[in-house]
């Protein structure tokens, strides 16, 4: 995408008129330009060209400060789009040697769908041109030809087998090598692909590493190069394409609808249950959103994702309208189809719907089970479980400490003021949040210390209190008996 | 039955209350102490409605939440499925509850960020057969969503303890005011002792409705687990009512 930095500025819905001339420039002292789109190249402007120079040259010039981390998000969210095509889309940030970005599409299998590898480079490069992004575009047998073909070559299909002989006249820095590398071998009066081919691999070797042998093998297909997609490609998914793009919630819902028993069945065939659904929107702007929902065990039931999911399409913005709807299981679990007796069957149903509910409003983080945790100190005594390890099956119980724990704890231990007769012994008075309390029976002191290994905070004498009025609190003095002079007290816990 | 017994109960079939629909017994846990039971109209705390627990002043708050935990222990006991306990704080202590009777492995903390989604969170749960009772605390309800409440607990049988620290809940069965007491032991703190106030309960027998039941009790772990010994019960009201009528 040559003019990608300037495209995404004057986009046609922006009232940019297309033959103004756009240039992007680096901020700083010498400033220079970056990027310019087609009316300023026509203009005789240039990457790399002053400011003070462009605007001599083609006076009305618009300028936009460089914001590369805004191209490489726009170019995320494009890959997000062209995801509609293949599964394996992703950013192309490699900007040496032509400046401009692009996107990587693995088209293996796909191009039949939209009738032949060419149809479907029609289909892209003119809907990336309705949405304002002039874009080059060519398919080869590796990502490392297509990308020099798109770009320094005429564009368009490389038959398979003859990137060997497409690529030979085009200039050495179309195989992405940096610009050192690129200028030495031109001193070498290397320019050309072609040049590469005869020569042995060790002399280059030696001299430039191993990344010419690399990138002439990756792009002749002796070498693998995946594509990593943005996310794994899903199996276990169903899509549906409008021919008109919908906009309203019901028509959503109603896709929704069709797409889910469809999957079902998917599921069925491998007996998987869903654990979690995605559903990925794309719309016709070339943005695309994904819902997502969670189920705490694995499940086929059509209906409750549904009601799961139609709580989320309420949020979805249409925008322009929606062109396609993929609808993926995109993490899966064994789910046989089992027996239960009819009423425990039927409760534990309920209760898994239930939490399910809870987990989507609520966030699955905010449903916890508790275990022990093998640990002195209060604050690390407990284990959180996810509600996940928790509502598969009941825990099995596990022994608490026998000691008396409040069941109250402060998250914050709050300091108190304390009369005590002697350094090691319980206190007689202490003011609490303005309330002093009288002391009437103590027991105590219970040491508890962090691991060794962990801190080397002090340790700290647990004493529970109960006040004239029967109220009970777990207090704590810092440190060994007269290990802090005054000593320091604090309120940890209130217990029943 | 009597005249008056069978009147309380065919009100009740009427408004469909628990433990007065089509003559079916009602679902009841027992406290523990046949002292408190035997005082309830259901001989126990009612299943399918809600039970509203409140601290006698701000320093109870632990007491109000042992009393709480203690009693969803007690339901544990007597009906399957999971305990789930709602709450906007993260102050509670797995091992204090353990020490309460609560089986923990069966326990499930929901802690939504907001009070509206505790609410709408308890209805959830309240409406769930699969759960064995419902512990919300709660800082205060309004009608509607106590109401709500009531009728989800009504239609699932689910026992619902709202640990209120706000207003007065109107849809409560009954209303339990907790206070700490001070133990009893030769050395060191006895066992857990609380005043316990039963302030309203639907269906006590007439003239007994604006009656305040009293109770000093002492949580102690027995034979067949964790149990509330009544240790006085102050009927001093009631003897009031008697001289009353007498009069």
């Amino acid at each position: 995408m040559p003019y990608l930095a300037t495209d995404r500025l004057a986009k046609p819905d922006s009232g940019a008129r297309p033959d103004d001339a756009w240039a992007v420039a680096e901020a700083g002292s010498q400033r220079r330009l970056v990027a310019v789109n087609r009316a300023a190249e026509r203009a005789g402007l240039k990457p790399g060209m002053s400011v003070a120079d462009a605007l001599a040259i083609r006076p009305g010039l618009k300028l936009a400060p460089h914001e590369p981390a805004e191209e490489d998000a726009l170019l995320g969210r494009l890959a997000e789009w062209c995801s509609a095509y293949t599964p394996f889309a992703a950013p192309d940030l490699w900007r040496e040697g032509t400046g401009s970005a692009g996107l990587w599409l693995d088209i293996s299998g796909c191009d039949h769908l939209w009738g032949g590898e060419a149809a479907l480079l029609d289909d892209l490069t003119g809907r990336l041109d309705r949405l304002g992004f002039i874009a080059r575009a060519a398919v080869a047998d590796t990502p490392g030809a297509a990308w020099a073909w798109a770009r320094f070559g005429a564009g368009g299909v490389v038959a398979a087998g003859d990137a060997r002989e497409a690529l030979a006249p085009l200039p050495v820095s179309a195989l992405r090598f940096s610009p050192e590398v690129t200028l030495g071998l031109a001193r070498l009066g290397l320019r050309r692909i072609g040049d590469l081919y005869p020569l042995a691999r060790g002399p280059l070797a030696a001299r430039f590493g191993s990344v010419v042998g690399r990138r002439l093998d990756q792009a002749l297909g002796a070498e693998e190069e995946p594509i990593s997609p943005l996310r794994p490609p899903q199996s276990l998914q169903v899509q549906r394409r409008f021919v008109t793009p919908i906009g309203r919630s019901e028509d959503v819902a109603a896709a929704v609808r069709f797409l889910l028993p469809r999957l079902m069945q998917l599921l069925e065939r491998q007996q998987l249950g869903v654990r979690r659904l995605d559903l990925s929107v794309f719309r016709v702007d070339a943005s695309s959103v994904r819902l997502a929902v969670g189920t705490s065990r694995p499940t086929r039931d059509a209906n409750a994702l549904f009601r799961l999911m139609a709580l989320q399409l309420d949020k979805l913005q249409a925008g322009f309208g929606i062109e396609s709807l993929v609808l993926a299981a995109s993490v899966a679990a064994p789910l046989a189809a089992r027996q239960q007796d009819m009423e425990d069957g039927e409760a534990a149903e309920c209760l898994s719907e239930m939490l399910d509910s809870l987990g989507n409003r609520l966030g699955f983080n905010r449903i916890q089970a508790f275990a022990p945790a093998g640990s002195h100190l209060p604050e690390r005594a407990v284990r959180r479980l996810s509600a996940e390890a928790a509502a598969a099956t009941a825990l099995i119980p596990e022994p608490w400490p026998d000691q008396r724990r409040p069941p109250i704890l402060l998250s914050r231990p709050e300091s108190v003021a304390v009369t005590a007769p002697l350094p090691d012994a319980p206190p007689l008075l202490f003011r609490w949040r303005e309330t002093l309390h009288r002391v009437r029976r103590a027991e105590g002191p219970e040491r508890l210390e962090g691991e060794w290994w962990r801190d080397q905070n002090p340790a700290r004498d647990y004493y529970l209190v109960e006040d004239e009025d029967g109220g009970r609190f777990w207090l704590y003095r810092l440190g060994l008996p007269g290990e802090f002079n005054p000593a320091r007290w604090f309120v940890h816990g209130l217990f029943a | 039955m009597s005249d008056l017994a069978q009147l309380r109960a065919r009100i009740g079939a009427l408004e469909g209350l628990p433990g007065f629909a089509a003559g079916r017994p009602a679902e009841a846990m027992s406290l523990g102490a046949a002292a408190i039971d035997d005082c309830l109209p259901w001989g126990g705390l009612a299943a399918g409605g809600l039970h509203e627990i409140r601290a006698e002043k701000t320093d109870d708050a632990g007491a109000a939440l042992g009393f709480a935990a203690y009693l969803l222990g007690r339901l544990a006991k007597a009906r399957r499925g999971r305990l789930m306990w709602l709450t906007l704080s993260d102050h509670v202590h797995a091992p204090g509850l353990a020490g309460l009777g609560v089986p923990m492995e069966r326990l499930l903390l929901v802690r939504p960020a907001r009070a509206a989604d505790l609410l709408w969170a308890a209805e959830e749960c309240l409406r769930c057969k699969g759960v064995a009772g419902l512990l919300a605390d709660i800082d205060g309800a309004d009608f509607r969503s106590a109401r709500r409440l009531s009728l989800a607990a009504r239609g699932s049988g689910v026992p619902g303890l709202l640990l209120n620290r706000g207003g007065l809940l109107g849809a409560a069965l009954t209303r339990w005011q907790v206070g700490s007491a001070a133990s009893e032991a030769p050395i060191g703190v006895g066992a857990w002792r609380w005043h316990l106030a039963l302030t309203r309960c639907r269906f006590m027998a007439a003239g007994e409705e604006d009656r305040s039941l009293q109770w000093l009790v002492e949580a102690k772990h027995a034979k067949g687990g964790f149990s509330l010994v009544a240790l006085s019960g102050d009927r001093s009201v009631s003897q009031a009512g008697q001289r009353r009528q007498a009069g």
